[in-house]
């Protein structure tokens, strides 16, 4: 039984649309973290001939690379298309048949599990059951911000997967539900883009205290700071935290984790992800399974005029040494 | 507000304006190149621009979830028909496109808009704007992409 760790090529987003990587370039900078699970999204990772169709020697392609820089597989995450057309919504079926895309592609890569979004009707993942049974993946639920371990929408699809009988079923916890405070990429933003620095550890403190955003907004609004920068900054519909004590009530359920982050500083510390708590649980629950990086810092810096970048590779290196000191960690 | 801490007692500078930009879009850093805007010509004579675009998602869309095209180039303005787009070396109209469920505008990949303006607008400097909105996957609503390039059409 062991915590193992693995990267989601979600982090490498920006290197990948500028072709600055490729897939086996993504596998070497895997190999050179120490760690083996690779987590990817069929519509961005450049397999061709085109998602979600493969064919034989790209399957054989796959394999050679996963052996050569001992690569393990873990997770491939599934987007349904419900607005395919403009004119109508897929139906419970159809959208079904798109997962089924992915749980027959996940299988020819030797993927265990697919993540299913967590805007996902639970009607159609009921649907996908049996294309699940037939190809040996299992689906994981995304218990992504703002949903909580034990709210509504994971409650209902718990239920009918104990309704189902079927052992294909389970979540995915994404590491977004334990962030207390701001997202540390949007934070530094407004901080390169000239906001005040005491107003933003204000609203980082603000959002740790749990105080409401429209409390905050005016606040800032009372001191003269209704500038976007901070106002963005207060708006913050994704904050919901999740004591980590509360994975253990859903244990045997979790399939994959992944390990979203937004800032590793040069300490290699998150900004406001509390993963030495989560290690903390996961070691006390003595779960075996993967976490896969997913570095979601992009979303600060891709403005037209915004005059930095972050490098994705540094950023995933900081958290896996992070996550190997917590592993350690008695 | 009992868990309010005390706000900063200090005097806050107000940001400049020029610092005030919109918040970040995704891809929009990358997503129409300057340097790959240029005149098209037919039989000598110039019908129109074409740039490249990327994909301004974290993933490839199939066709039919681009719900509009906009441009403006200098003071002219498009949207959708009568503009070409091109994938994979595919060339396709915006009706075309609408029911395109299995063709992918993949991440990564170079897609080109043709902008017809017969006769074109001169050499010397444009300014082109290109707006794109997508349905995103799941149950997530309209993306709005957006980006700007200020150009120096010279002769080829």
């Amino acid at each position: 039984m062991a915590i193992k760790l693995g990267v989601s090529l979600y982090s490498y987003q920006s290197l990948f649309l500028r072709k600055l990587i490729d897939l086996e370039g993504a596998m070497q900078e895997i190999q050179k973290l120490g760690a083996s699970g690779l987590q990817m999204l069929g519509e961005q990772t450049p397999l061709r001939p085109r998602y979600p169709r493969l064919y034989q020697p790209d399957i054989d392609r796959w394999n050679e690379l996963c052996a050569k820089y001992g690569i393990v597989p873990t997770c491939l995450d599934a987007e349904t298309y419900p607005n395919l057309y403009a004119h109508r919504y897929l139906t419970a079926q159809e959208q079904a048949d798109q997962l089924e895309d992915d749980l027959r592609y996940a299988h020819d890569l030797g993927f265990k599990v697919v993540r299913v979004l967590c805007g996902v009707d639970p009607e159609v993942v009921k649907l996908a059951i049996p294309a699940a049974e037939y190809y040996g993946v299992k689906m994981g639920l995304e218990v992504h911000p703002p949903l909580s371990l034990d709210g509504f929408a994971v409650t209902r699809f718990l239920e009918m997967a104990d309704k189902s009988g079927s052992k294909m079923l389970g979540i995915i916890p994404d590491f977004g539900i334990f962030r207390k405070g701001c997202e540390g990429h949007t934070m530094y933003y407004a901080q390169v883009m000239g906001a005040d620095p005491d107003v933003l550890e204000w609203i980082n403190q603000c959002m740790k205290n749990d105080v409401p955003d429209e409390e905050i907004q005016a606040e800032l609004r009372r001191h003269g700071c209704d500038d976007p920068l901070y106002m963005r900054l207060a708006t913050d519909f994704m904050r919901n935290y999740q004591e980590p004590e509360k994975l253990k009530a859903v244990k045997d359920f979790i399939l994959h984790f992944h390990g979203k982050f937004w800032r590793m500083r040069e300490d290699y510390t998150e900004v406001s992800v509390n993963y030495a708590e989560v290690f903390k649980v996961l070691k006390e629950m003595d779960w075996d399974g993967y976490i896969c990086s997913e570095f979601e810092g992009q979303r600060a810096y891709m403005g037209q005029a915004c005059p930095y970048e972050e490098d994705e590779i540094e950023q995933v290196r900081r958290q896996h040494v992070m996550m190997n000191r917590l592993l350690q960690d008695a | 507000m009992s868990n309010m801490p005390q706000f900063p007692q200090k005097e806050i500078k107000p940001i400049p304006p020029a610092k005030k930009y919109p918040p970040a879009l995704l891809n929009q850093k990358y997503m129409l190149p300057v340097d790959k805007i240029h005149e098209v010509y037919e039989d000598g004579n110039v019908v129109g621009i074409e740039c490249s675009l990327l994909i301004s998602l974290y993933h490839g869309s199939p066709l039919s979830m681009i719900r509009s095209i906009k441009v403006k180039y200098d003071a002219l303005e498009y949207e959708n028909d009568p503009m070409k787009f091109t994938v994979n070396g595919h060339t396709y109209n915006f009706e075309e496109m609408k029911t395109m469920s299995t063709m992918f505008w993949e991440y990564g990949e170079y897609a080109q808009l043709f902008i017809p303006i017969p006769g074109g607008v001169g050499l010397g400097r444009h300014r082109l704007e290109v707006g794109i909105a997508f349905n995103g996957s799941a149950t997530r609503g309209i993306n709005h992409a957006w980006a700007v390039a200020e150009i120096n059409l010279i002769e080829n």
